[in-house]
């Protein structure tokens, strides 16, 4: 323990993105020197640019770079670094690392391998919850030393299906935040959906073993913050609510957890402090629970510090990251916090994710040509944690993190209120982003009145169409696109609509974020309009510009919209999210009209690299089987046969790396010769 | 001065003229309609099956979102040719640009092909003209077979017809008024020279050709086999011939180019003018429609549509006590000072000398001049003979004749013989001439003309010989119902004698535009013809 006495001086920080740019910020404030590391595709990143020195530790995909321990510890030595930050993700919950990192001397700023190793094994920390009487959700594992479908498998699942019944989730043992997950309805699912979890497990996790338990679909996500020192104190930093999720990864969260039944919430702190004290938990962590009424599962022990770790720090006023390092400096809990730390107002988190929620989360990769507040004062009352810039390139090779953007307030409602402001607020332009559905889900009735669940962003989402705002937008844009209109001054603004034969009626056709709109406007005069947009009629009044926005009353409320051209594409801010928002050319229309034949060469929209082809040259496939898997952003996406048809060439190889848009497989449509 | 107003709208006489002049307006809003808002017959079908938007959403969609448009004589044609609805097959008027008033002429290819009937080349010469005297572009979305060949001697030969178009077009652009060609189907032999004569030009892919000689007129003069596109698309004019400037893959994306087109003109500048923030009268323009009499011979409250048409309902009178029979003031429409010239009576020769005093000062101080005919002519009889009414007609004609300052008349009722030039008629160049569905325009009144005519008829030997008088009234009869039937206004529109019939609600709006159009050329100074004295 000789070591864990010392001061630390130089902390290198084994991650990138916001959290990197942000432990630089705490690291600073306490007079550290910062050291980044990063990969080729990170060289001109900002937390790179951070920093006090920073070291390349290999290629863009992540097992060379953030991955490698190994390069991580050279570069620590070099810059004679004497701690490790290792973030959140990639090494963070790695025991492995955390004992060659201690190894090599130096402090890990996160909890003993010993604690992250329980942790870590999904079976062994519930094992421990129950024995110390705290409830978990029914579930098994499935090691992969045995046989992937074998028939002992087999039996295990279906005793727990008939204890627990459908659906089940299958999730790698070792790992967390949704890597891997699978979700199944019905037998008919399961094969797939083990051997796809298990290879996404052997992938980011290591280990291809696997955890099988009942999904508890319609709960919250209640999380215990914890926090523990060298010297077996424990204690817990109150609660936060992360139930809107989307493929198992949080998107909006919030301190404390709101509308908890009596009794629920201090049950789960205690419980929390319980556990981590057993795990002789000393630094801080997280204990995931399940909320049903009044009814809590554990989950799990997150043994790092949390994306969402910013709203406790918000409500508390602590800051986690200098408290981790102090710790791991040796310092104890009564030194570091106050006797008895306060919760007070209320704080909200939300995740702009450069992805499609439209298209079940694709991911949008490219130049980020725009990242700003349109309103500059907003930066000082929201916490904008990023690890981007404007002009900063959006890669498939890590997640889809672009900010986190942090506000707080004394009530719960004025939190909302100014997180809607900020969040719509923020231009961003050059890729698509979660944006609007944030946004939806900021404003929806659910959320207002604490009744959200795990399943609300999916409910949310599939009934979410982007056609009032497009039509909006598409109004707002011909008005923003007009030179003169809003001059109530000249009679050709006043006389507004007038026309011998009737209202003018202008046609115009836009494509908002990928879908194609036909809008008609019809000028009633100088103030009154109506959209015509495929065939729902919108009003719209009293238009007018005011700096940068077109501002108008349209269906009753006021919403707003900017515009701005970036090298990608013309964007717009609005009330409604950032959209890529283009007027139709005659190029693009032709395009859109020649949807009617499949195309014989299938590609991929996506860059990434192809992880597994299923299909070889001269097999028959059937429409919508499932080609060829692309991993790209972190995520798997299948490509599947448009149609029946016979497979004539495949142009990659597995582990190729590929561009958008690349030919992978070229099918032949034509019907089985008759000879 | 503010205008008061006596109307007691619950009076019996207002509510039967309004309930009369209502009904006569719903009838001609019909009419309108049939010519702008067409059943969508085959041949429209058509024409949208092959992905081209109609004349009218295309002139909208070249127009700024919003933009007014002010059509000129949307009824040309009326009636006047088998199978052509009233338009002529041409959409015009002024409409707004990328910021800027443009004359956009565009042809309907879904009537007769968008060849050019008589109406069509007289609507077209006479939308040029408004280019050329308010130094507008002119913005032409082509989409015609040329020349009707059936009429081609209405329509070819003389000095007012189809060549005249390019004429124009060169005389303009030689005078900086931009040409612009957004050639949007066939464009054949004459035709073709509307791109060709143009600054900058258009063609849609797959839609527009040019050429002076269409396919079947090359197989027969060379034997050569070629497609039209292969002839004269907008590849071929793009890309090889240079024909044309600018290639657009449908009508959209060739109008949103137009736009830009319009919006690179450049710096332009409009006359100054004196223009207070537009007010509006402080009686309702709407109830003009009880106050216009149903009898022509009942009297005309002029003072009471004025109280409803001016900014505020307020006229400086000049010279209110001398030749009553004509109001003369200073007076606001839309925010522009004006001019106003309107009649109260028969004309006088005070009311003239009165006219001509004022015209005088309209265009010494270059304020634009508005006239509101209702006119039967001028005084007759020994002693206004003797008076010399003549040579003071002469003067108010040589004034209005001479005026440089920008002229608008609106023939709110009758436009009768010396009246009508006097008052600046379709012969004294207003910039723009409106009508009222009432109004009616001849050499003479019907009944004053059958009077004249059977006079003279009965004073011819032939008549007196047969004696009968049954036969006398006939003929006047006759007389009379041609008379009225040729002074309507629907049939004096149909002729383009005018730029089209307005609602009395819609002329505080009309004028308005017809004088910010009239700004964008500069008002010069003006020099009169001898004033008899």
């Amino acid at each position: 323990m000789a070591s864990s006495a010392r001061k630390i001086r130089t902390l290198l920080i084994a991650n990138r993105g916001e959290i990197a740019c942000r432990i630089v910020k705490t690291a600073r404030s306490m007079g550290l020197k910062t050291v980044a590391v990063y990969s080729e595709a990170d060289k001109d990143a900002l937390h790179v640019a951070l920093a006090d020195s920073a070291y390349k530790i290999g290629k863009a995909e992540t097992a060379e770079s953030y991955l490698n321990s190994a390069a991580i510890l050279k570069a620590a030595g070099r810059a004679k670094a004497d701690a490790v930050h290792p973030g959140y993700g990639f090494l963070s919950e790695n025991a492995s690392f955390a004992e060659a990192v201690k190894k090599a001397g130096l402090h890990f700023i996160g909890p003993s391998p010993k604690a992250i190793r329980l942790c870590g094994d999904k079976l062994a920390s519930k094992a421990l919850a129950r024995r110390l009487s705290i409830p978990t959700v029914p579930g098994i594992e499935v090691k992969a030393a045995g046989c992937a479908s074998s028939k002992a498998q087999h039996r295990m699942i279906d005793a727990l299906v008939k204890r627990a019944g459908f659906p089940i989730l299958i999730k790698s043992a070792a790992g967390g935040g949704g890597r891997g997950m699978r979700i199944v309805r019905s037998y008919k699912e399961l094969d797939e959906a083990l051997s796809g979890a298990a290879r996404e497990a052997q992938t980011f996790f290591g280990s291809a073993d696997l955890f099988i338990e009942k999904l508890v679909e319609k709960a919250r996500h209640v999380e215990v913050q914890i926090i523990g020192d060298r010297r077996r104190n424990v204690t817990h930093l109150f609660d936060r609510d992360c139930s809107l999720q989307r493929n198992y990864q949080k998107i909006i969260e919030e301190a404390p957890a709101p509308a908890l039944q009596k009794g629920v919430s201090e049950a789960m702190r205690s419980a929390a402090v319980r556990l981590a004290s057993a795990a002789a938990y000393d630094s801080v962590g997280t204990v995931e629970f399940l909320v049903e009424d009044d009814r809590f599962y554990f989950l799990e022990v997150n043994s790092r510090l949390q994306v969402e770790h910013t709203v406790t720090e918000a409500v508390t006023a602590l800051d986690l990251v200098e408290l981790q390092i102090r710790i791991a400096e040796g310092r104890s809990l009564p030194e570091l916090l106050p006797e008895n730390p306060q919760c007070s107002g209320h704080a909200i988190e939300v995740r702009l994710c450069a992805e499609m929620p439209e298209l079940g989360y694709r991911p949008s990769t490219g130049l980020l040509h725009t990242l700003e507040f349109l309103e500059p004062s907003l930066l000082k009352e929201t916490r904008f944690d990023t690890g981007y810039r404007a002009g900063d390139r959006l890669t498939h090779y890590y997640d889809s993190l672009i900010a986190k953007l942090i506000v707080s307030a004394d009530t719960r409602q004025a939190a909302i209120s100014k997180a809607i402001g900020a969040l719509s607020n923020l231009a961003v332009g050059g890729v698509r982003t979660n944006q609007r559905l944030l946004l939806e889900l900021l404003h929806s009735s659910h959320f207002a009145a604490s009744q959200m669940t795990t399943g609300t962003v999916e409910e949310l989402r599939s009934g979410l169409n982007n056609h009032k705002a497009a039509a909006f937008l598409s109004a707002a844009k011909v008005i923003a696109s007009s030179i003169y209109v809003g001059s109530r001054d000249d009679i050709w603004d006043s006389a507004s609509g007038y026309g011998i034969s009737g209202s003018c009626l202008n046609q115009r056709k836009f494509i908002v974020s990928g879908e194609t709109i036909p809008i008609k406007l019809r000028f009633l005069d100088s103030a009154r309009m109506e959209i015509i947009a495929g065939n729902k009629k919108y009003r719209a009044l009293n238009w007018r510009r005011e700096g940068v926005k077109v501002i108008m009353t349209f269906e009753g409320c006021v919403h707003w919209a900017a515009f701005f051209e970036g090298r990608c594409g013309s964007w717009a801010a609005s009330s409604f999210g950032s959209f890529e928002i283009a007027e139709v050319d005659g190029a693009a229309l032709r395009q859109s009209n020649e949807g009617g034949a499949l195309s014989p060469v299938l590609t991929s929209a996506l860059p990434g690299k192809v992880v597994r082809i299923r299909t070889r040259k001269g097999a028959a496939v059937k429409e919508g089987q499932a080609l060829m898997v692309i991993e790209s952003m972190k995520m798997e996406h299948p490509i599947s046969a448009p149609g029946d048809a016979m497979v004539e060439k495949i142009s990659v190889a597995e582990g190729e790396s590929i561009e958008a848009g690349e030919p992978l497989i070229t099918l032949s449509f034509k019907e089985q010769s008759s000879d | 001065m503010k205008i008061a107003s006596n109307l007691n709208t619950e009076d019996a006489t207002f509510r039967e003229n309004r309930a009369r002049f209502e009904a006569a307006l719903s009838s001609y809003r019909d009419t309108l309609s049939a010519a702008v808002a067409p059943e969508e017959d085959i041949a429209i079908k058509r024409h949208r099956e092959r992905g081209k938007l109609t004349a009218r959403e295309r002139v909208q969609t070249l127009l700024d979102p919003g933009s007014p448009f002010l059509e000129i004589a949307p009824l040309a044609g009326l009636k006047l040719y088998e199978g052509v609805r009233a338009g002529a097959g041409l959409v015009s008027g002024i409409g707004r640009v990328s910021g800027r008033e443009c004359v956009v002429i565009a042809n309907d290819a879904t009537v007769k092909g968008g060849t050019y009937f008589p109406m069509t080349v007289k609507k077209h010469l006479r939308s040029q003209e408004i280019a050329l005297e308010n130094n507008l572009p002119c913005v032409y979305l082509v989409d015609s077979g040329g020349a009707f060949l059936p009429m081609q001697e209405d329509v070819f030969p003389d000095r007012e017809h189809f060549g005249r178009i390019f004429f124009n077009q060169a005389r303009m652009s030689s005078r900086g008024i931009p040409q612009i060609s957004v050639v949007m189907g066939s464009c054949t032999a004459g035709g073709a020279y509307v791109p060709a004569m143009s600054d900058e030009t258009v063609m849609v892919s797959g839609q527009a050709t040019i050429f002076l000689g269409g396919p079947p007129l090359v197989k027969a003069a060379t034997g050569e086999e070629i497609s039209a596109e292969e002839l004269g698309g907008a590849d071929v004019h793009c890309r090889i011939s240079g024909v044309s400037d600018y290639y657009a893959e449908d009508d959209r994306s060739a109008l949103a180019t137009a736009r830009r087109i319009v919006g690179n003109l450049g710096h332009h500048d409009k006359q100054s003018h004196n223009r207070e923030r537009p007010r509006q009268p402080l009686y309702d323009p709407l109830e003009i429609n009880g106050l216009i009499p149903s009898d022509p011979k009942s009297y005309f409250p002029i003072r009471e549509i004025l109280a409803r048409l001016l900014d505020g309902s307020e006229l400086d009178e000049f010279k209110k006590n001398y030749g009553t029979t004509l109001i003369c003031g200073f007076a606001r429409i839309e925010g522009y000072l004006a001019g106003i010239i309107a009649n109260d009576g028969i004309l006088f020769s005070e009311s003239a000398l009165k006219a001509t005093h004022f015209i005088q000062l309209c265009n010494q101080r270059r304020i634009p001049l508005i006239f509101l005919q209702n006119v039967v002519g001028f005084m007759v009889g020994r002693q206004y003979e003797h008076g010399g009414i003549a040579k003071d007609g002469a003067k108010m004609v040589t004034a209005v004749a001479c005026s440089s300052v920008p002229k608008f008349t609106v023939i709110i009722g009758s436009s009768y013989g010396a009246g009508n030039y006097a008052m600046a008629g379709r012969a004294y160049g207003p910039r723009f001439l409106y009508t009222w569905p009432n109004s009616r325009i001849a050499v003479m009144g019907a009944e004053q003309a059958a009077n004249v005519l059977g006079q003279i008829k009965l004073d011819s030997s032939a008549t007196r010989k047969s004696g009968s008088r049954a036969a006398l009234e006939d003929y006047k009869e006759k007389i009379r119902r041609n008379y009225l039937e040729q002074s309507d206004a629907l049939y004096a529109t149909a002729r383009l004698w005018d730029d089209g019939i307005i609602t009395p609600a819609d002329t505080r709006t009309v004028l308005g535009l017809s004088i910010s159009a009239a700004l964008n050329s500069p008002i010069q100074c003006t020099q009169y013809g001898i004033f008899r004295t």
